[in-house]
């Protein structure tokens, strides 16, 4: 009889620490990846240029920037990331034109392809994989450690742009010039 | 009886000034430090969410970008620049992780001397409004990151938790205490001041003026005048008191003179009141006498009434008696010339057989002549005899009321015959009563008179109807005529003395009455007269009376 009772119990703590601890198993933790999508969907609601249109054109380039779409992409579907954007992926830079569009993503820039970046920063706010390559005309970079985040800007390279972003935005980003 | 607390002046006016005074004081700095306070904490709380609103504002970037030292860096961190703030003395910055999505402290502000603040994670969320407590007021605004168009209802990105701290609103309710304290204290001396100050001006003299007034009417000296004084209010009490005074005075005088008048008036009034009885008395006992008199007048008056129907009567039983033995006379003396004529022709051997023959003839006739006459005159005398004896006699008998009736109307022959008058007599010939004939006699005469001498006064040929009906014990008399009628003003007093539409033309106006007294204290009875002018008048007589029935009779 005892026994009957032991386990009777030991089902009911069971269900109890399921009941616990299954919300907690299915909490989102975000990766740094992720959190470097959002950096990059967050910076386009500071950015201003041409007729700064409801929905802002995002673009990536390469196998990087395809993973970083995708991410973006999945995380506005779930509605986790409220505001709608449109998202192109490209295998090189040199398939966006100018103005095509107001962020664009590129992890790495072949040695050919860094008067085109020069060209594209000229109205796009080109977003590098890294700080070194803001000197070859990026305009913003990240960079996540961990859960820390630092925003780079090439002061010089917005300054020849048409691209205006918000101060307090500027403000917050380390300038590398 | 309850007795009403007396309170003196002095107090009642110092307790005023003094209540007046605080009364007002606390009611002030209740007011001031009631509206201060609700000015204050309005304008602290509006203060208090628009520093919350401006940090939260320049938080949404670093807070979104994650980037912490933009806020709260010692040298260039925005919330460095609350130190020129000094209320405030604690902002924390509370952030959504991008890892756990749970809420963390991002960046904190700390005055400089105030104690740490532990993370204030449950309280964050509920701090919609500012929220007072003894020392400072606790607000949290939330962080919205509305940067994208049209992203309105995103949530809040994270909360700013500010600690206002009410030290100087403190220091200066303590501050406005102790000044209404000191000015208290002064009004409440002021007041005191002022108390005694009234109490000197308008006190004393309305004492001094009780003391005087006092003084006047312990030694009875209305003829005395209370002194001015130095207040105008109390100078026109003292005045209306002097005329009072003086009015005291001369009513005093005037009631002394008239206490005098009185006791004079007294005593000549008892004697006036001894004199007037006597006069009243004398004056009472004359019109006793008057009026004994004229009862007596008016006795001796009904009696000639009465004397004057029995007059009335006699004579015309005398005018009745005297036809019949007129003719009796006649007949004797005819019968004794007769005898003597025979006697003288017997003596002359003159007699002859037809002569004495006619002489019998004639002698049976005179004496059946003179037989019948006296006998007629013996039935008048007997029946006269009879209404006579009834006149005088005021007793009870049987009375055949048919017969009774008819020998009334014998007796009233002499005057009827002159007149062309019809009097109708209606009554069962068996009908016998027990009655009084003497007063029942004169009535039914006055009445006939009344009729005659009245009714019948512009008529030729007048009716009177006489109805008698007997029922139980009480008999009905039913007089009418369809003569001129009585008056209105005539009906209404008709059975009064002296009641006469004939003053002067030898009407004494007591014949009505005697026909009342008849019915009602002869008779017992009562009398009602009906009439209208022009229509007749009517009289109904019923009065008790025992029916004799015909084998008592």
């Amino acid at each position: 009889m005892k026994v009957k009772y032991l386990q009777i119990l030991l089902l009911v703590s069971s269900l109890l620490f399921n009941l616990t601890y299954s919300k907690q198993a299915t909490a989102k933790t975000t990766t740094p990846l992720e959190l470097k999508a959002v950096l990059i969907y967050k910076i386009g609601a500071y950015l201003r240029s041409r007729n700064s249109p409801t929905i802002k054109d995002y673009c990536f380039v390469g196998e990087k920037g395809k993973v970083l779409a995708d991410l973006l992409i999945a995380m506005v579907k779930s509605r986790e990331l409220q505001n709608t954007i449109n998202v192109t992926t490209e295998s090189s830079l040199e398939k966006f034109g100018t103005r095509q569009c107001h962020i664009l993503y590129v992890a790495d820039i072949p040695k050919d392809m860094e008067q085109k970046l020069v060209s594209l920063s000229q109205s796009t706010l080109t977003i590098v994989g890294d700080v070194s390559q803001l000197k070859k005309g990026g305009i913003v970079s990240i960079e996540v450690q961990g859960r820390k985040s630092t925003l780079y800007t090439s002061l010089s390279n917005l300054k020849n742009s048409d691209i205006e972003i918000h101060s307090r935005l500027l403000s917050i980003m380390t300038n590398v010039d | 009886m309850s007795k009403k607390t007396a309170s003196s002046l002095k107090t009642t006016i110092l307790t005023s000034i003094l209540m007046v005074g605080i009364l007002s004081l606390v009611l002030s700095v209740s007011v001031t430090i009631y509206k201060s306070n609700e000015q204050y904490t309005r304008e602290a709380s509006f203060f208090v969410q628009q520093i919350a609103k401006i940090v939260a504002y320049n938080s949404i970037i670093p807070v979104a970008f994650n980037q912490q030292g933009d806020l709260d860096d010692k040298q260039k961190g925005f919330l460095n620049t609350i130190n020129n703030i000094k209320e405030v003395s604690h902002i924390h910055i509370y952030r959504y992780d991008d890892f756990s999505e749970e809420l963390t402290l991002f960046a904190s502000y700390i005055k400089k001397g105030a104690t740490t603040l532990r993370p204030q994670y449950s309280k964050v969320k509920t701090l919609k409004q500012p929220v007072f407590t003894e020392r400072y007021i606790e607000y949290a605004e939330p962080i919205y990151d509305h940067s994208f168009e049209g992203s309105t209802q995103n949530p809040p990105i994270g909360y700013v938790y500010l600690r206002y701290e009410l030290t100087q609103y403190l220091q200066y309710n303590q501050e406005m205490l102790t000044w209404n304290t000191i000015v208290a204290a002064v009004v409440i001396a002021l007041s005191i001041l002022a108390s005694f100050y009234v109490l000197n001006k308008v006190v004393a003299p309305i004492n001094r003026f009780v003391r005087e007034i006092q003084l006047i009417t312990q030694n009875k000296a209305f003829d005395s005048r209370v002194k001015s004084t130095n207040l105008i209010e109390m100078n026109m009490v003292a005045e209306s008191m002097n005329a009072m005074l003086a009015k005291i005075n001369w009513q005093i005088h005037q009631s002394a003179q008239a206490e005098k008048e009185i006791t004079e008036l007294n005593q000549n009034l008892e004697e006036k009141v001894i004199s007037r009885t006597q006069a009243l008395r004398d004056s009472n006992q004359e019109l006793l006498d008057a009026l004994e008199q004229v009862h007596q007048y008016q006795s001796q008056v009904i009696q000639s009434e009465k004397m004057a129907s029995l007059g009335q009567m006699v004579a015309g039983v005398a005018h009745e008696v005297n036809t019949p033995i007129g003719l009796g006379v006649t007949a004797s003396t005819m019968l004794s010339d007769k005898i003597d004529e025979i006697s003288e022709a017997m003596e002359n051997q003159k007699l002859s057989a037809r002569k004495l023959s006619n002489f019998l003839v004639e002698s049976k006739e005179n004496t059946q002549i003179i037989y019948r006459n006296l006998s007629r005159a013996a039935d008048l005398i007997s029946s006269f005899k009879q209404v006579a004896v009834d006149q005088s006699a005021d007793i009870n008998r049987e009375v055949n009321i048919k017969s009774f009736f008819e020998d009334i109307l014998l007796s009233l022959n002499p005057t009827l015959k002159q007149t062309s008058h019809v009097i109708d007599i209606d009554c069962d010939e068996n009908l016998v009563i027990k009655s009084k004939p003497g007063p029942l006699n004169q009535i039914i005469i006055n009445l006939i008179m009344n009729s005659i001498i009245h009714g019948f006064d512009q008529m030729d040929r007048g009716l009177i109807s006489i109805r008698i009906t007997q029922r139980a014990n009480t008999c009905t008399i039913h007089y009418s005529d369809n003569g001129s009628g009585i008056e209105e003003k005539i009906k209404q007093k008709i059975f009064d003395p002296f009641v006469t539409t004939r003053r002067g033309e030898g009407g004494s106006g007591l014949g009505m009455h005697l026909v009342y007294n008849l019915v009602t204290q002869a008779l017992n009875g009562r009398i009602e007269v009906t009439s209208e002018l022009g229509n007749g008048a009517s009289f109904d007589i019923q009065f008790p009376a025992v029916q004799v029935l015909e084998y008592e009779s």
